[in-house]
């Protein structure tokens, strides 16, 4: 028998936190992990975390768990990775499974806290079993943490948050997503995210679902169709798309039946994600002996799960009488906790907390006030300035703290939006690295004549150089004007800033670019002579047939000119202007077409 | 298929270990677990059911029991969380798997 003050039962940023309060409390202190690494779903979250500055927001989550171990208290604490909790019975005694050696072992533990993260939704069409069908976690952990692509070309269902991400991972991982089908009419994810993919190119079908996947061994495409209001089919609108992947991101569901097991009250929370365990504003469930913490409370997002974590913390402490000021320390994260579930997507998991706790909801508390962040640029400003285009509650400031000038302001709500003050904007840009949901974006109206400079957050490879040409696209990745690559800024946290210029007209709507085909425009093909190079020799002053041709001896290959006679007239026309009917084009002598010598000498001998 | 290069994530170089898919000799990496070095092999039928459906890994975590296989002759191994082992022998799991 293992004896511990306190069980974590998950080693994932609940878990985590919740063992950073116990064993800086002295307590004895036991996490067993099912997976043989710990950070949970953290380990593949890439993208930077939205939140406040003090609380790791802008810091990508992939870095986040190696944050919170740090603050454990080693002497206290002991991890059994690769173990899973497998059963607690009736005499309060826990069983866990080792994987590696295949052993049951017994644990016996004064507190437990349960911080078992969730289990991914699934949804009924035809074949959904159909392997190549994977949750949109599964996905995650096969890219980001083996680094193995699940396909090539993914239809992702859902543009909730985590759709959304996993669409645009995919795309940095070098995946083709061929869209996103959606049931509601708009994204449920944050708009930035979405944004962020849009301008991509890719589609987005929302009031679509899929209706079956086909394939022999694994899935070959999908079939979708558009619903109406009530969720009906309407014919005529099915479509078939070809995938190898179909990734679904239709949410997620606590998984904590290991506390029910216990006996301790459950309730269904829609809300909330399914069935949550009840529990207080300080995670401790109907038992004193259990805590629970994370999504298995309910589903929200890692942030809040590490506050959580740490609150259960604190609650099975002061149950041990390890704490004596519990009410004042729990103050600081319920208060930021608030916070973070102000914003349009927190809501949801707000209210369903408020049914739980019984607390007053008001109606009021579900719309917000928004202020108008807009700015109007005034005429002739010509020093580079940057573009936020936030428009959406998100609880989130790293614009803010970025801002060396105090040029933005967030303010201590952090779900107000960003306001720029464009007065002390010096376009420094520093914003646009730091900014989760990449929508900052810097403009210089001042780069060149007639041209403007776009600068772009950007996080996929490859990156351009300085002086390429590539294509310019707007907000919903449609290409609508060449542009040029002024400058390639490098990152240390890997958003890097790519200046790209293009004519003023198309300045308001260029906020992406696809690279450009390299290579070059062939002319005579015989000889590899490009229309560089007969422009740089028209630029010289040989604008003559005769001349070019002594020059860089075009026309006189195998063909004899048949491939590039005409596109050269054409290019000596459009430089000089004149009428080249009548120049020279060369005199053609015989052989006509290349012939061995051996042809000429007598009896055909060498 | 393995992801050569990535903006944000360095893959550290890894040793390739040998492992027998059906009594087949192929190749996956340390740090892999059983289900990632088949998918990068391009195996994604992991077992077929009683009622003949085809299975492959679906969450990852351990959690939804999709990827199931015979691992050096125990059924029902979750492959997703096992770690791949030298010379280990992966066998597609039929129905709810034997010893035989």
């Amino acid at each position: 028998m293992i004896r511990t003050d306190v069980l974590i039962i998950g080693g994932g940023p609940a878990g985590l936190g919740a063992a950073i309060e116990t064993t800086n409390r002295g307590l004895k202190t036991l996490l067993v992990e099912e997976n043989p690494i710990y950070g949970g779903q953290l380990i593949k979250q890439t993208h930077k975390f939205f939140g406040s500055h003090s609380h790791f927001a802008g810091t990508r989550g992939i870095y986040i768990q190696d944050e919170l171990l740090k603050e454990i208290k080693k002497e206290h604490f002991s991890m059994l990775p690769g173990h899973s909790a497998v059963g607690i019975y009736d005499d309060g005694v826990i069983g866990i499974y080792d994987s590696e050696k295949n052993r049951f072992k017994k644990v016996s533990a004064k507190k437990v806290i349960v911080a078992t993260g969730a289990s991914e939704k699934t949804i009924p069409f035809k074949n959904n079993d159909l392997p190549g069908i994977y949750g949109a976690g599964g996905v995650q952990t096969l890219m980001n943490v083996y680094g193995v692509l699940p396909g090539k070309k993914i239809l992702m269902i859902g543009a909730g948050n985590i759709g959304l991400i996993v669409s645009y991972q995919l795309i940095q991982a070098g995946a083709d997503v061929v869209g996103i089908v959606e049931a509601l009419p708009k994204a449920g994810g944050y708009d930035v995210h979405l944004a962020k993919i849009r301008r991509m190119g890719v589609p987005v079908f929302f009031k679509h679902t899929i209706v079956e996947a086909f394939g022999q061994d694994s899935v070959e495409g999908a079939l979708i169709v558009q619903i109406d209001n009530r969720w009906k089919h309407l014919n005529g609108t099915q479509m078939q798309l070809e995938c190898d992947t179909i990734c679904l991101a239709v949410g997620l569901t606590p998984s904590s039946e290991i506390l029910m097991q216990t006996g301790i009250k459950m309730t269904f929370s829609p809300s909330l994600g399914g069935y949550v365990p009840v529990h207080n504003e300080f995670m401790q469930t109907s038992s004193t002996d259990y805590f629970v913490a994370g999504d298995a409370a309910g589903i929200g997002e890692a942030t809040s799960a590490i506050i959580e974590g740490r609150l259960a913390g604190i609650s099975a402490s002061a149950s041990l009488g390890k704490e004596k000021n519990a009410e004042k320390v729990y103050k600081e994260h319920v208060d930021y906790i608030e916070k973070l579930r102000d914003g349009n997507t927190g809501i949801k998991v707000k209210k369903g907390k408020y049914e739980l706790w019984n607390k007053p909801w008001d109606t009021s508390m579900e719309t917000f006030e928004k202020k108008d962040n807009t700015i109007k640029i005034p005429k002739g400003r010509t020093k580079a300035y940057v573009s936020i285009e936030c428009y959406e509650d998100i609880p989130c400031n790293p614009c803010e703290i970025s801002c060396h000038f105090k040029a933005i302001t967030v303010g201590p709500n952090i779900t107000d939006l960003p306001m720029l003050d464009l007065d002390k904007c010096t376009g420094c840009m520093s914003c646009l690295t730091q900014c989760p949901g990449l929508a900052i974006f810097g403009i210089n109206k001042d780069l060149a004549p007639g041209r403007t400079g776009i600068t772009i957050p950007y996080e996929l490879l490859p990156l351009p150089e300085k002086g390429d040409t590539v294509w310019g696209a707007d907000r919903d990745g449609k290409i609508i004007c060449s542009a040029r690559v002024e400058a390639v800024r490098k990152n240390k946290n890997k958003t890097h800033l790519i200046t790209i210029s293009v004519e003023n007209e198309y300045a308001e709507n260029v906020r992406h670019f696809y690279p450009g085909a390299s290579g070059d425009v062939l002319i005579c093909r015989c000889l590899d002579i490009t229309a560089d190079e007969i422009n740089d020799a028209l630029d010289r002053g040989y604008t003559d047939f005769e001349e070019l041709k002594r020059y860089l001896r075009v026309t006189t290959g195998p063909c004899q000119g048949r491939g590039c006679r005409q596109l050269i007239m054409n290019m000596i026309r459009a430089k000089t202007g004149e009428d080249v009917s009548s120049h020279s084009t060369g005199t053609p002598r015989p052989p006509e077409s290349a012939l061995p010598f051996s042809a000429f000498t007598k009896g055909g001998k060498k | 298929m393995r992801i050569a290069k990535h903006p944000i994530l360095d893959f550290k170089k890894q040793k390739r270990i040998p492992f027998y898919y059906n009594g087949e000799k192929i190749f996956g990496m340390t740090g892999d677990t059983i289900a990632s070095a088949l998918h990068d092999n391009g195996i994604m039928v992991y077992r077929v059911t009683d009622k003949s459906r085809k299975r492959g890994f679906f969450c990852a975590i351990g959690k939804c029991s999709s990827c199931m296989m015979k691992v050096d002759g125990i059924p029902n191994i979750k492959t997703c969380v096992t770690e791949l082992k030298t010379g280990m022998h992966i066998e597609c799991q039929k129905g709810k798997g034997s010893y035989k």
